[in-house]
């Protein structure tokens, strides 16, 4: 990646330094939560979406049934 | 071409978009100058963001007309049923918007160079803005042919549109800070071959994609 | 009467699949492996992140939000070329199969990169300083999320079932073929527009070799978690277009009684 004449590009030595010093400043305590805080958020959205997609199957899977038994006693769907 | 003429003409007979679409672009220069304190030290960082702004919005609104005019009067259905390939017709319409916006673009490029202070006659800033009009209005009229088809498209072409369209903005900005600062050449070698490549790139996808988008 | 238009129902129930039960229960067995087996690999995936793998001695703890984030990021950029794949094989072939699964991996792929996102957020904090920076990885992951939940917009607005499903291929293609065009713009762009905080750090330490191993595990384990995913829902896609089907084949039979 050549850095654009006339342009400052900061060079490389100064782009690796800026974040230890950040890390420095970090508590490492502060670090732990933000880890927990990773972990629960991946944990609960996938839960969530296996919740939902598995209870969406369920309920159509119980439409189809009651459809099929509908039709499967003479009469009742002669109603309409 | 016969068709890029019958839709040319339709919207210059009817001005109405026309003179919409220029509003819209003076209304965004004018908000973003107080929105953003355009002194003269800083024009050159950011008058190209406000064109880009204003003409990738003006897009969006010149385009989502494009089908929903052949939508709501049949126009479409006429068409498809002639003998003229589908590749043809998306090129027509992608012509139609292309000229349209460049033509919108060429009064308001002047009307910002003024509202701003730069200088507008510039060979690149021109290449920019004919390679970028280009890649906006071949995806432009593949989403618009797909928007108009779907519920809520005021919505829907937006949402399309400007993800895909990034590379070109960024490219476009990019491009026309070089051009407006005065840089005539350096810098502009990486950007305007990124517009060329993405328009060589969606020139070849978005006809063979719209012949699936328009089948019934 | 009643009889025969209970066939009717039964066939236009069966159109999807030939032998009723069979395929149904056969991939429902091989969900069940799946998720048994994603699950314990999970567990024992975790175990490695806490136990076995080293703390990073720059980066410390949080460092093991990699093994994490990583496998998900590289799953979603996975889950949109299947996507890419099956929109292309849909459009030629036409068959349902394929716009189920470039549904079905759209929207899975649409969970991880949201996640991946989420974390990438949290390990920018304490790592780089901010929430977030227009980073190429980071800037290419959120127009990735913007194109593919516009891609599942368009399939919720379209007109009826069809078209959803060929609008959405094209946008599924042309999405896919912008991606490489948008990395490298932001790229370029960044490599202008220096911002304070950037993070080579990542990059600047190389993976020790108990670390590699974890995170190979973890991509193997969030692999079987996307093919699980992708699998369920594919499935309940299917049970979808067969209650459509029972449906419009009663609505059929109700209005030809009229």
């Amino acid at each position: 990646m050549a850095g654009q004449p006339g342009r400052p590009v900061p060079a490389d030595e100064e782009y690796r330094r800026m974040p230890l010093v950040l890390l420095q400043n970090a508590v490492p305590s502060c670090n732990l939560s933000y880890l927990a805080a990773a972990f629960m958020v991946s944990w609960v959205v996938f839960f969530v979406y296996v919740f939902f997609v598995s209870r969406k199957q369920q309920d159509m899977s119980r439409e189809i049934t009651q459809l099929r038994d509908a039709l499967e006693q003479p009469g009742a769907g002669d109603g309409d | 071409m016969v068709l890029v003429w019958k839709d040319i003409l339709l919207e210059v007979r009817s001005r109405e978009l026309v003179i919409s679409v220029l509003v819209f672009g003076l209304l965004v220069a004018v908000v973003f100058n107080f929105a953003l304190d355009v002194t003269p030290q800083r024009v050159t960082a950011i008058a190209p963001g406000i064109l880009w702004v204003a003409f990738a919005f003006a897009a969006t609104m010149a385009m989502s007309r494009a089908f929903v005019r052949e939508r709501e009067q049949g126009g479409l259905e006429g068409l498809l049923l002639s003998p003229v390939s589908r590749d043809a017709i998306f090129l027509g319409k992608a012509l139609t918007n292309l000229l349209f916006m460049l033509l919108v673009e060429m009064v308001l490029l002047p009307v910002f160079a003024v509202l701003f202070g730069f200088s507008a006659m510039s060979f690149t800033l021109i290449g920019t803005i004919v390679l970028a009009t280009l890649g906006f209005s071949l995806v432009g009229t593949l989403f618009s042919a797909i928007a108009a088809q779907t519920r809520s498209r005021e919505i829907m072409l937006p949402v399309l549109f400007f993800p895909v369209i990034l590379p070109v903005i960024i490219g476009a900005v990019e491009a026309s800070t070089r051009a407006i600062g005065g840089e005539t050449t350096v810098g502009l070698g990486r950007w305007l071959p990124l517009l060329a490549v993405f328009d060589a790139l969606f020139l070849v996808i978005c006809p063979w994609v719209f012949s699936f988008v328009v089948e019934e | 009467m009643a009889e025969t238009r209970q066939t009717e129902l039964a066939h236009a129930d069966s159109r999807e699949s030939v032998t009723p039960l069979g395929p149904v229960r056969r991939s429902r067995d091989l969900r069940v492996y799946l998720v048994v087996l994603g699950g314990v690999m999970m567990l024992a995936d975790l175990s490695f992140i806490f136990w076995v793998a080293p703390t990073d001695s720059i980066l410390g703890d949080i460092q093991r939000v990699f093994y994490f984030h990583v496998p998900i990021a590289v799953m979603s950029f996975l889950a949109f070329f299947v996507v890419f794949v099956a929109s292309i094989v849909y459009l030629v072939t036409r068959s349902p199969a394929w716009d189920r699964l470039a549904q079905a991996s759209a929207e899975v792929g649409v969970v991880f990169v949201t996640l991946a996102l989420i974390t990438g957020v949290i390990w920018a904090r304490p790592i780089w300083g901010v929430w977030w920076t227009w980073e190429p990885r980071l800037t290419t992951t959120l127009i990735l999320w913007l194109i593919y939940v516009a891609y599942l917009m368009v399939r919720a607005y379209a007109a009826n079932p069809n078209q959803g499903a060929r609008y959405s291929a094209v946008v599924g293609i042309v999405g896919f073929v912008d991606v490489p065009i948008v990395y490298y713009s932001v790229i370029w762009w960044r490599s202008i527009h220096p911002s304070p905080v950037v993070g080579p750090l990542a990059q600047a330490n190389a993976l020790e070799g108990t670390m590699a191993a974890v995170l190979l595990f973890s991509f193997i384990t969030f692999l079987i978690l996307f093919v699980f995913l992708v699998a369920q829902r594919m499935a309940l896609r299917e049970t979808e277009d067969r209650l459509g089907g029972i449906k419009s084949a009663m609505r059929r039979r109700a209005e030809s009684v009229f």
